[in-house]
């Protein structure tokens, strides 16, 4: 992996501004970012992530390689939870059943601002990426996150221990989550107003605002994330070391994959990172509460948000472009 | 002016069960109730509070139902209680003696 490029995602507003919002919850500052604030930018990010990747969709057109990726999405989201829950249950990290569905279900899962970061890096170095690829979102994000359920439910003796919300309803309330409305639905008004008369309007304001949003936006992440560093004390060490190499692997094995469907090498960077390797700490928190009541919910988000989130914005970044560009040259 | 006595069931817990603990209450067939959100404390589960704007995992809710008589209040009390705060997640439930003006709305 090249210095230059950890530089880059190290120095970047992005990764400081998260940075300073540690510093703030760390040093007790009493800077706050009102919740409307914060969930404003949120939901503007993913609009704009949407509305952009609709307009280039419009100009590039699609091919075979958004099924391949659905599928490949999918069945990487069950892989990910597969693999996570047996090996949290094993001897080895000897979780129980509830916490470590929890933990595998967030680490399966989607970050969606580990997303808005890959897409901001690629417009950082100016590379190129399939847009349709951020759209893939809800595939693995909802196969995880059943995966990691049904396997936790299964694995407690006592059945009466789950909260009543059958498969079913998690898969609806997967595909009608929020973020995933915003991606979906903004990609398609995107594509459907493209042009200079309709979303060209527009589109200066996404485009625009999107990287210096996504950085203030780190900051609110960043004192969130200050204020659980403590909770990380109590956390058993090898589950700590879970949380760092679990990103890792999910970086490579989907980097394998999108080049292996054919996706470019910023393509690739995007399904890797941007969906594989973060850990979602947003919207999987609530429906693992919801789910698995018995998991600890503190355990989980501090995991996804205070240890996956900051690797993967200094390490995870840099390597899964190192790792995609070097893949392409292979295959 | 003539009031009448009536209960308040007061229901604090997790925001993230505010729908279902809502589903519950219609199903036990109250006609109203109240939603206070954005809240905070501290409890048995040490402090809870939000985590700004990203989720509302952290957070509390306070619902309040007026009903009419003592045996529907204990019958939301004990349901409330045993599906969601016996063991499941964070949450107070208490009750208040009030008195409304328009007994027949609740």
């Amino acid at each position: 992996m090249t210095w230059d490029a950890i530089m880059q995602s190290i120095f970047s507003p992005p990764a400081l501004f998260f940075a300073l919002g540690v510093l703030a919850a760390v040093i007790k500052s009493d800077l706050k970012v009102p919740d409307a604030a914060g969930a404003t930018m949120g939901l503007f990010l993913l609009t704009a992530i949407g509305v952009r990747a609709g307009v280039a969709v419009s100009e590039t057109g699609l091919d075979g390689a958004v099924a391949a990726g659905a599928v490949a999405a999918t069945l990487l989201g069950v892989l990910f939870a597969w693999t996570g829950y047996n090996l949290l249950t094993s001897r080895l990290f000897a979780l129980d059943p509830a916490n470590a569905g929890s933990v595998a279900g967030h680490f399966g899962a989607v970050s969606s601002m580990t997303l808005v970061l890959s897409v901001a890096f690629l417009e950082q170095v100016r590379k190129t990426y399939e847009p349709f690829v951020p759209a893939l979102y809800p595939f693995m994000d909802t196969a995880a996150l059943v995966t990691a359920i049904l396997l936790a439910r299964r694995g407690m003796s006592n059945h009466r221990n789950g909260n009543g919300v059958s498969t079913g309803e998690l898969l609806r309330e997967g595909l009608t989550a929020r973020t995933t409305v915003l991606l979906v639905g903004g990609l398609l008004v995107g594509f459907v107003t493209a042009g200079p008369q309709g979303m060209g309007r527009a589109l200066p304001f996404f485009d625009t605002l999107f990287f210096g949003v996504a950085s203030f936006f780190m900051l609110d992440i960043g004192l969130v994330a200050g204020a659980r560093l403590s909770e990380l004390k109590a956390v058993n060490k090898l589950v700590l070391g879970y949380a760092i190499l679990m990103p890792l692997v999910h970086v490579l094995a989907a980097a394998l994959t999108g080049t292996l469907i054919g996706l470019s090498p910023g393509g690739t960077m995007v399904f890797a990172i941007g969906l594989a390797g973060g850990a979602s700490f947003i919207s999987a928190p609530i429906v693992m509460r919801t789910a698995l009541p018995q998991a600890n919910p503190s355990l989980s988000l501090s995991l996804a948000l205070a240890v996956a989130f900051p690797f993967n914005v200094l390490i995870g970044i840099p390597l899964a472009y190192q790792v995609s560009i070097f893949l392409a040259g292979v295959f | 002016m003539e009031l009448t006595p009536a209960k308040k069931v007061v229901i604090i817990t997790e925001a993230v069960i505010e729908e279902q603990v809502i589903r519950l209450l219609n199903a036990q067939g109250v006609k109203g109730y109240t939603v206070y959100r954005n809240l905070t404390g501290k409890g048995a589960r040490g402090v809870r509070s939000g985590l700004g704007g990203l989720e509302k995992l952290g957070e509390n809710v306070r619902i309040e139902v007026v009903v009419a008589g003592e045996e529907q209040a204990h019958a939301i009390m004990e349901a409330v209680y045993g599906k969601f705060l016996a063991e499941k997640y964070a949450g107070i439930t208490y009750l208040e003696d009030i008195r409304v003006i328009r007994p027949e709305k609740f």
